[in-house]
């Protein structure tokens, strides 16, 4: 057998080799471009109404930057938000609302069913206080508490979630109307 | 096309959702921190037997104090997050995954809610979240994987977990 043809003999044991360790690699799930972790939130609201009670601000905003901090091992990312409109609670012109997960080195890490906010989005934001002193605010039952908000109509950030599915494709300004007429 | 095969995440029927992985074996011990030991050690024992004690051919050991067991609880105060508890499962290189071949767990419990949570709640979070170190996702409707209005109502595997378990490990 001449040179060229061994050549080619190892080139593509070589290659095979390679397709099935690559294949047979653990953790080679598709579609896992985030890192995600399963997450038992507190509270399960039913409606709109339920997050309107729950929280002490409810606003239209822009993502504007954000900032991960470690606290035990566990990414949290404090986005700042430039706030639009306030549809219920005090007038503010900012505010930072912190979320579980954020970018850690090149990889995110994320709730399954909560992914991170994106800078210049805009977002209508069920916000509850920290409660602990901290300048910060949560968004009310993670995901559930949260709506994209794009050409004026309302998509859920979670729609395995029938609170997040009973608002999809509502008009932006007729979800403002259902919360006040709450109040 | 083969890693298409091999990666395929999910496989659901009408009550289950598994992420289309598993553990490497059937017999697998937790451990904990001394906090959580402390903190949550019955209730951690309890829904551990809560999935011992079903059909599903697969059984959690308690490992004690550790932090090198494949399955490690740790608990933190972390602040109103609106979450108890989180779960994370990783491959043999550490690498956070779910279809995959699992070799380690992760589960960390929020001090914030759970230390004053009430029982049925606690045994619902820790049994749950031993069910995605298994392998099971969220289904709904009401069940212990359920995560949309079970909300402390169930505290141990009900049928549609254990079919879901058994879809994966098999029957005892």
């Amino acid at each position: 057998m001449g040179k060229f043809a061994k050549g080619w003999i190892t080139l593509a044991l070589v290659g095979l080799v390679g397709v099935v360790a690559v294949s047979f690699r653990p953790g080679s799930g598709a579609a896992e471009s985030a890192d995600t972790f399963h997450v038992v939130w507190n509270d399960s609201f039913a409606d709109v109404a339920g997050l309107t009670r729950a929280a002490d601000l409810v606003i239209i905003g822009t993502v504007q930057t954000s900032t991960v901090e470690m606290v035990h091992d566990l990414p949290f990312t404090n986005y700042v938000i430039k706030v639009d409109r306030v549809i219920s609670g005090a007038s503010v012109d900012e505010v930072t609302v912190r979320e579980t997960g954020g970018v850690v080195g090149n990889r995110v890490r994320q709730a399954d069913d909560d992914p991170m906010m994106q800078s210049g989005a805009r977002e209508v934001l069920f916000l509850r206080k920290s409660g602990d002193g901290n300048p910060w605010y949560w968004v009310v039952g993670g995901p559930q508490g949260r709506f994209h908000s794009m050409g004026g109509r309302i998509q859920p950030v979670d729609p395995t979630r029938s609170v997040q599915r009973a608002q999809a494709g509502v008009d932006e300004q007729a979800l403002v109307d259902q919360v006040r007429s709450l109040h | 096309m083969l890693l298409c095969l091999l990666s395929a995440p999910l496989v659901a029927s009408a009550h289950y959702v598994t992420f289309g992985g598993k553990w490497y074996t059937n017999n697998v011990y937790f451990t904990y921190t001394q906090s959580t030991s402390d903190n949550y050690l019955s209730v951690v024992r309890d829904s551990a037997q809560s999935w011992n004690s079903t059909s599903v051919n697969f059984l959690f050991y308690d490992g004690g104090v550790s932090n090198a067991g494949p399955i490690w609880l740790l608990d933190q105060s972390y602040g109103a997050t609106g979450w108890s508890a989180i779960t994370e499962n990783f491959n043999s290189f550490g690498t956070t995954c779910w279809a995959c071949t699992y070799y380690k767990s992760k589960i960390q419990i929020n001090d914030t809610y759970m230390l004053t949570a009430t029982g049925p709640w606690k045994h619902y979070v820790i049994a749950h979240e031993l069910g995605h170190t298994l392998g099971l996702d969220h289904a709904n409707p009401s069940h212990l994987m359920s995560n949309d209005g079970t909300a402390g109502t169930v505290t141990a595997p009900m049928q549609h977990d254990i079919d879901g378990g058994t879809s994966i490990y098999g029957t005892k």
